[in-house]
């Protein structure tokens, strides 16, 4: 995902603001990392470049 | 739940439909192109393998199924895991909104009408591009429900009952257009495009957030 998609990505489940944290990158986006929401204490995992936003109970 | 699992099974047929049908493909980009505003920026919900975001210039998309997702992000889609019901955007932050052949899949289609509502700016569009219920393709498509790995976990709606959501959700102000005249087997070649519906069994809906 590019850096610019934290301008619109919030929590599925409360719509509050997410905490980007980076584990991977190249030059063009970020490849793995974290999304985290304080007021749910959800963490949203992002890997192979796509961040997985779905509810915690419709996750794999 | 999210209805991913044929999806997830039969990614490589679901893709290649839209090759095999190319003429009914290319009808249905016809009819949802005439009825698309100018916009800032779009996102497609069920987005798939990308196949009408990418001809259409969406450039965000939304699906639960990691496999279309992938072939879509090839294709150059910003995509997101995610389902319609619980949109993970903030209010106001999409002109427009689009969803084909989407809605027949969607577990809650209120919530999800909801959700749209709130991540579209003030007179943003919302396009639904959907197979007619009382259609002959919809007909069609309901009596051979049972044999289709992707229909037969459908719900299929005619152009009132999605009129009648999208009122009851804040949307008014309708454009539609349709296309697909005859059976999907006797199509060769591209299908005209109109406006209004009732004879078309593809059927464009196109709604502004009051």
């Amino acid at each position: 995902m590019k850096k610019d998609l934290m301008d619109i990505l919030a929590c599925p489940i409360c719509k509050g603001d997410l905490v980007l944290n980076i584990s991977k990158e190249d030059e063009k986006e970020i490849i793995s990392g974290t999304l985290y929401c304080s007021k749910c204490n959800e963490y949203f995992p992002i890997e192979d470049g796509i961040p997985n936003m779905l509810p915690p109970e419709l996750r794999e | 739940m999210a209805k991913i699992k044929p999806f997830e099974r039969y990614t490589c047929k679901y893709d290649n439909w839209f090759e095999e049908n190319r003429p009914v493909y290319e009808s249905e980009l016809g009819a949802l192109r005439v009825n698309m505003p100018p916009y800032a920026r779009g996102l497609e919900i069920g987005v798939g393998s990308g196949r009408f975001a990418v001809p259409l210039g969406i450039h965000f998309g939304v699906d639960p199924s990691p496999r279309m997702l992938n072939i879509a992000r090839n294709r150059g889609i910003e995509g997101i895991y995610g389902v319609a019901e619980q949109l993970p955007f903030a209010d106001s932050s999409f002109d427009l909104v689009l969803m084909v052949t989407t809605i027949c899949f969607l577990d809650d289609i209120k919530s999800a009408f909801r959700e749209v509502k709130r991540i579209l700016n003030p007179d943003g569009s919302f396009i639904i591009g959907f197979i007619d219920k009382n259609s002959s393709v919809g007909r069609s498509y309901q009596e051979k429900k049972k044999k289709s790995v992707f229909y037969e976990i459908a719900t299929f709606y005619s152009v009132e009952e999605v009129v009648k959501l999208l009122k009851s959700s804040g949307f008014d102000d309708f454009y539609f257009t349709q296309t697909i005249f005859r059976d999907l087997k006797d199509i060769q070649y591209l299908e005209p495009v109109g406006s209004g519906h009732g004879k078309g069994s593809f059927v464009v809906v196109r709604a502004v957030k009051q």
